[in-house]
């Protein structure tokens, strides 16, 4: 066996309550680079336009990475895929459960789930065992205690525990998936999907060990990536990820009332360095990682005590404070624990509030619409309320529970204009204005408005990739180069996905990327180059095109809200700017090999070697 | 002469110094690298250290001086510069 894979698939009908269990097309893997190209061959060739989102039919696959669980530094990722109910279109979350590694453990690299069960049921994956549990006395928990509850039922405290809150069993769709060790698969809705497959968790324990076709040779850069990042990602531990919101304030990248505004007077209150002086009371790291930047905190006094638990990051903290105008770090420690125990998305909550509060200081909505709820900037019980609400899909919470692009179809055309999504996904906490690449990124990316699936604005920021032609700072003002910065950014990060990979780590801390081909070798024993892994995440990319052009996705969905294209700022770093995104999205077609409605061209499709997909596009 | 607001944003600068920022009166026609020479004057090498580190950004009213002349940008009244670390995650 080829090290890092299990070999094997799982396919779990909860229809039919049968399962089965297949090889892993090797040769695929190799060219796919693993179970994330895989599964985007898996979802185009069983999950058509007809499969709705919520529909028994649709596929939702929880899958590894090449390399998670080895003892690479911070393999720890999982990802989960499905069709999005929130974007109808190719939906997909990557987070560090270590359920994805106990799944590994057990003799599987990816598990495919179909049908929906006419009862709640949670899964049971102990090695060889598969089982479906009922999960009825389970229903309507939060999460945290979901996890904790699930344990006491197996009597297995090792278990690994993904799960879903109430929000996901309402079918609210910007619901996540919470894992035990407090993270999320937070964005496109996914645990919603769950939630109609009267799916409530999967539990998995494996006692097999993942090969390493050369230990030694692992080991060695084990050492030197460990070595490079412990001292260049020293403040990500000390501070977290919420670092950056004073110095994104600075030069324009922090969003601000629902992005109107370029400057923020409460940055430094809701700062990672304040959160280290105040509410930190420890580090949580994710499996092999040696950096830690979750946080771990603790509220004693004020109106949010008692409150202990897993700490809000930047996004959060963005979407949650200044977005909405909050600037109180405690009450967005409450109200990011909400999310967490209801299984909602912060970014697309955050979002959809600071939509909502925009639309009541206009009028378009009115306490008779919110229950009585003062929906203004910065009131944070009105933030609490309304996420509780959304969780529980009760009054107000019922529409903005559907995401702010569904919710504005329903309160009526003046609301459209203030939705700040693409596709239906809402825009992430880095600023279009200030780095016109984002721009570009958000408009085109495989899942809608995604930062993780290019990061395209780090070269702008001072993080450079000599190793893919990024060797000097580049403008993030200009759109000069961005659209070959945009796919080349997209592809080395669905490259560091694939292989189950952490991008703090491996994309902010200074690792060469030469040595991704050399870990993907000490790991499989597969020679290869870092052009080769490229040339994966270059198909990997078409193919989710490929889905979502099947989905109907063409150059009209490609789009920025309004405002970014025709208001620009009056203050801030980023004052004046608009994104000027046609000549972009024009060159990004080029660059790409589609065609003028954004379908990938067969000669591209055939020029990757992606034969099998010739047909969806033809 | 002109009044120049200079930021520390990398919190271990803020620490030795024990001050988020300072304001710095220059002649007339000053450059960025005139700032950092009177910063480093007043506080001592630690300015220097942290401005060469990789990943370090100076910026102008936001702007990374890179595409605005680097170090010989110009200053006026009322300016105000930011020494930006290099930002991890988000």
């Amino acid at each position: 066996m080829v090290g890092g894979y299990a070999g094997k698939i799982l396919r779990i009908n909860l229809s039919n309550k049968k399962f089965h269990i297949e090889d892993l097309d090797l040769s695929l893997a190799k060219s796919l680079l693993g179970c994330l190209g895989i599964a985007s061959k898996i979802m185009l060739e069983e999950v058509d336009p007809a499969v709705e989102p919520f529909s028994p039919e649709n596929k939702l696959i929880f899958l590894t990475g090449v390399l998670t669980g080895s003892t690479a530094p911070a393999a720890c990722k999982s990802i989960v895929v499905s069709r999005s109910p929130l974007t109808n279109i190719w939906g997909e979350s990557v987070f560090s459960a270590n359920t994805g590694i106990e799944l590994k453990r057990a003799g599987y690299d990816m598990l495919i789930i179909d049908g929906a069960s006419d009862k709640p049921v949670y899964l049971w994956i102990h090695d060889d065992s598969i089982e479906i549990r009922d999960a009825s006395g389970f229903w309507g928990m939060d999460t945290y205690t979901t996890c904790e509850a699930i344990k006491n039922d197996l009597g297995e405290k090792k278990a690994a525990v993904v799960c879903i809150g109430p929000a996901g069993e309402n079918l609210v769709r910007i619901s996540s998936i919470i894992s035990d060790n407090g993270r999320a698969a937070g964005r496109c809705g996914l645990g919603a999907v769950m939630g109609s497959k009267n799916l409530k968790a999967i539990a998995a324990l494996g006692s097999k060990n993942i090969e390493v076709a050369n230990p030694g040779l692992l080991n060695d850069l084990r050492k030197e990536i460990i070595s490079i990042t412990r001292e260049r990602l020293k403040a990500l531990s000390d501070y977290g990820t919420a670092r950056g919101v004073v110095a994104f304030e600075e030069m324009g990248n922090l969003p601000i009332k629902n992005w109107t505004k370029g400057r923020f007077q409460g940055a430094e209150k809701i700062s990672g360095m304040r959160m280290a002086e105040t509410i930190l009371v420890g580090k949580k790291a994710c499996f092999a990682c040696h950096i830690a930047c979750g946080r771990y905190i603790r509220v004693s006094e004020g109106p949010y005590a008692p409150l202990e638990g897993y700490g809000p990051e930047y996004e959060t903290i963005a979407a949650l404070g200044s977005l909405c105008m909050n600037d109180n770090l405690e009450s967005i420690a409450k109200a990011n624990d909400l999310c967490n125990r209801f299984g909602l998305d912060t970014i697309s909550t955050g979002a959809t509030i600071a939509f909502a509060m925009e639309c009541y200081e206009r009028g378009i909505i009115t306490k008779d619409d919110t229950g009585g709820i003062e929906l203004n900037w910065g009131n944070l019980d009105a933030i609490i309320k309304v996420i509780e609400l959304i969780g529980r899909r009760e009054g107000i919470g019922a529409i903005l529970g559907e995401g702010s692009k569904r919710a504005a179809e329903k309160i009526g055309e003046a609301a459209e204009r203030y939705a700040m999504h693409v596709k239906g996904l809402e825009i992430p906490m880095h600023s279009p204005y200030r780095f016109k690449e984002m721009g570009l990124q958000y408009a085109v990316s495989e899942r809608g408005a995604c930062h993780l699936r290019g990061l395209s604005m780090l070269p702008a920021r001072g993080i450079l990739f000599p190793d893919i032609g990024f060797d000097r700072q580049v403008d993030g003002f200009s759109i000069e180069g961005k659209a070959h910065l945009v796919k080349v950014m997209q592809d080395i990060c669905r490259v560091v996905d694939a292989l189950g990979l952490c991008k703090f780590v491996y994309l902010f801390g200074g690792v060469p990327l030469r040595r991704l081909p050399q870990l993907y070798t000490a790991v499989t024993g597969w020679e290869t180059s870092l052009d080769d892994l490229m040339r994966a995440g270059e198909r990997i990319w078409i193919l989710q095109r490929i889905f979502n052009v099947r989905m109907g996705v063409r150059r009209k969905d490609d789009m920025l809200p309004k405002r970014f294209l025709e208001e620009p700022l009056n203050e801030g770093a980023a004052k004046g700017q608009i994104v000027e995104l046609e000549p972009m999205l024009n060159e990004f077609y080029v660059e790409r090999g589609l065609d003028d409605e954004g379908r990938p061209k067969m000669e591209k499709v055939l020029e990757l070697g992606l034969n099998f997909a010739a047909k969806y596009i033809a | 002469m002109i009044k120049v607001k200079l930021v520390f944003l990398d919190e271990d600068l803020r620490k030795a110094l024990g001050i988020k920022e300072d304001t710095f009166n220059l002649p007339e026609g000053s450059t960025i690298k005139e700032l950092l020479l009177a910063a480093a004057l007043k506080y001592g090498e630690k300015i220097i250290e942290k401005v060469s580190k990789a990943g370090t950004i100076i910026a102008l009213n936001g702007q990374n001086i890179e595409f605005l002349g680097g170090t010989n940008a110009r200053l006026f009244d009322g300016d105000r510069v930011a020494i930006i670390p290099q930002i991890e995650g988000g």
